[in-house]
């Protein structure tokens, strides 16, 4: 009851530097408290689990490289199951090189590699269903995130072995040393499209029911405001967002990927290695695109809870869609605190 | 009034619940895609008072990690790799292992031993595979007639270790008379034929075992 008249007195002197200023203070205040929940809600989680988690997987041996997967009984059975693919795929093309086996056994490990292998967490899924749950998304824009991501990961992976090896003819250390590389940019990627979402859905929350950010509330994105109409600025946005989503997921070359197609080439059968590759990226394409599929029903969940239109329903919505994008954050600079913690060891 | 804040919190309570589910799928302790099988033997060597001095490691690699970790260290092109050409791998991995504590477990009497740092480290290439040895030896060399357990595994599971087939896998070295090793093997044999089907299945039970703390164990007992 008493907030109403204060609400009206504000907005008569709506235009007025003051209230721009407190409303770019509560959108820094609530992008602030959004990354401090994420960050206290992983950090919970992660010592609810640190009695059964063992040190973060590093790889001893010069060249390849480590990567995170699911843990728990049901982790073990996927590792299980991706590493048995895997022992398959490579016996397939050294079988396939020789002359002894069809390329289309081959592919068929090599896709059920990609599901099994993509079945655990990773820094690509966070993006795309954080993503998906921020934003108002689509299962087909989902699903093709999940693809598009998939088959740029494996155009890097075959580029990358291709150029190093048979330009280069570069040893295991430089491939590793060019996949820390592009690594480092992906998660700076992640940490930046954080960065961005963040800001606009904090602006969502700040300005609730207003329109869009208007110029002096938005951010470095959105400069060019007054192009023309709304919709296709926002197309224009959107498909921005969308790439950098594909970037951030995307980018980073799989190692299994890379020790398949070093293989091929010292078997002498790097068209079926690239295919491997290719297929592997289907099966990856799928699992990451019901993940993603995951994330939109959730969000039609938590839509639905939250309906009835009112004021405070929407508010939900935001804050939800708000602590997805700092979820994105929050993933992106603890990728690389960990790149930075291995590189000081 | 009552109805309002019941519904207000229904909806707090399911947008809680969505960003804790998709919180948790993320937070899982971690373990590493294995993308490395070993296939170790090691010799435990004694000293001549019949104590326990060093273990001899030998371990052999995948075809596929073979190929990715030697790629571009053929410098004279002859399309075979010397000892010479894998000395910087050698060296590059027995430093790497440091960190790892050489992945060999062994308890004496049940207390953990501690390691010295490795010596003679060389790897060498077989039939597409490269072998890695490199003799560890045991900080304070361990009295004769005690009961001795080594295991040599990674508990992230980046490396699939399993011990070669046979008796072969652990020899004993100047051991004392009367000293015995019996290896408890995981339930199923390790791959042994060419079969595609045969060679999944085997894998999926050797994987399956991740986390076992009863494969590839060794126990030696000396009188």
């Amino acid at each position: 009851m008493t907030e109403a008249p204060i609400d009206r007195a504000t907005a008569a002197s709506e235009l007025t530097g003051d209230r721009l200023w407190s409303r770019l203070a509560r959108r820094i205040l609530f992008a602030v408290i959004a990354v401090a929940i994420v960050c206290g809600g992983l950090a919970l989680l992660a010592l609810a689990f640190s009695q059964a988690a063992p040190p973060p997987p590093r790889n001893p041996f010069a060249g390849g490289m480590a990567e995170t997967a699911a843990g728990g009984r049901i982790g073990a059975v996927v590792i299980a199951m991706q590493s048995a693919f895997y022992r398959a795929l490579t016996q397939g093309l050294q079988t396939f090189s020789s002359g002894g086996a069809g390329l289309w056994g081959l592919l068929g490990v090599s896709f059920a590699y990609g599901v099994f292998h993509a079945a655990g967490p990773g820094h690509g899924k966070a993006v795309i269903s954080g993503y998906l749950v921020a934003n108002e998304r689509t299962l087909a824009r989902g699903a093709a995130l999940s693809f598009a991501a998939a088959m740029l990961q494996a155009t890097v992976a075959v580029a990358l072995a291709l150029t190093l090896a048979l330009v280069f003819n570069a040893t295991a250390a430089m491939v590793k040393l060019s996949v820390s590389v592009v690594e480092l940019v992906s998660f700076a990627l992640v940490a930046l499209l954080g960065v961005a979402l963040t800001w606009r859905k904090a602006g969502a929350l700040a300005n609730p029911g207003g329109p869009q950010p208007a110029d002096a509330s938005c951010g470095t994105d959105c400069g060019h405001a007054h192009m023309p109409g709304p919709e296709a600025v926002d197309r224009a946005r959107d498909l921005r967002a969308m790439a950098g989503v594909v970037l951030a997921a995307g980018v980073r070359p799989c190692s299994g990927a890379l020790i398949v197609l070093a293989f091929a080439v010292s078997q002498r059968a790097l068209a079926a290695g690239i295919a491997a590759t290719f297929a592997m990226a289907v099966g990856t394409a799928l699992t990451t695109g019901v993940i993603a599929a995951l994330a939109v029903f959730a969000k039609r969940l938590a839509l639905r809870l939250a309906s009835g239109g009112s004021m405070s329903g929407a508010r939900v919505m935001a804050a939800l869609e708000l602590l997805a994008a700092a979820f994105v954050l929050v993933t992106g600079l603890a990728l690389l605190a960990g790149v930075q913690a291995a590189g000081a060891s | 009034m009552r109805g309002k804040t019941f519904r207000y919190g229904r909806r707090v309570a399911g947008a809680a619940l969505a960003a804790a589910a998709a919180l948790a799928l993320q937070a899982l302790p971690a373990l590493a895609h294995p993308h490395v099988w070993v296939t170790a033997s090691a010799a435990l060597v004694f000293d001549q008072d019949g104590r326990l001095a060093a273990i001899r490691h030998r371990w052999i690699f995948d075809k596929a990690f073979s190929a990715y970790a030697t790629q571009g260290l053929d410098k004279n092109g002859d399309g075979k790799f010397s000892r010479q050409e894998l000395a910087g791998l050698a060296r590059e991995n027995i430093d790497g292992l440091t960190e790892f504590g050489w992945f060999t477990n062994l308890k004496i009497n049940g207390a953990k031993t501690a390691f010295a740092p490795p010596k003679d480290g060389a790897m060498d290439m077989v039939d597409g595979q490269i072998a890695l040895g490199f003799l560890l030896p045991l900080e304070k060399p361990a009295g004769p007639g005690k009961a001795m357990m080594l295991d040599i595994s990674d508990p992230t599971y980046f490396v699939a270790f399993s011990l070669a087939d046979g008796d072969g896998a652990i020899a004993l070295e100047h051991a004392p008379a009367g000293c015995v090793a019996s290896i408890t093997r995981p339930k199923a044999p390790p791959p042994q034929t060419q079969n595609l089907t045969e060679d999944f299945f085997n894998a999926l039970n050797q994987a399956s075992d991740y986390g076992s703390q009863f494969a590839n164990k060794v126990v030696v007992a000396c009188p």
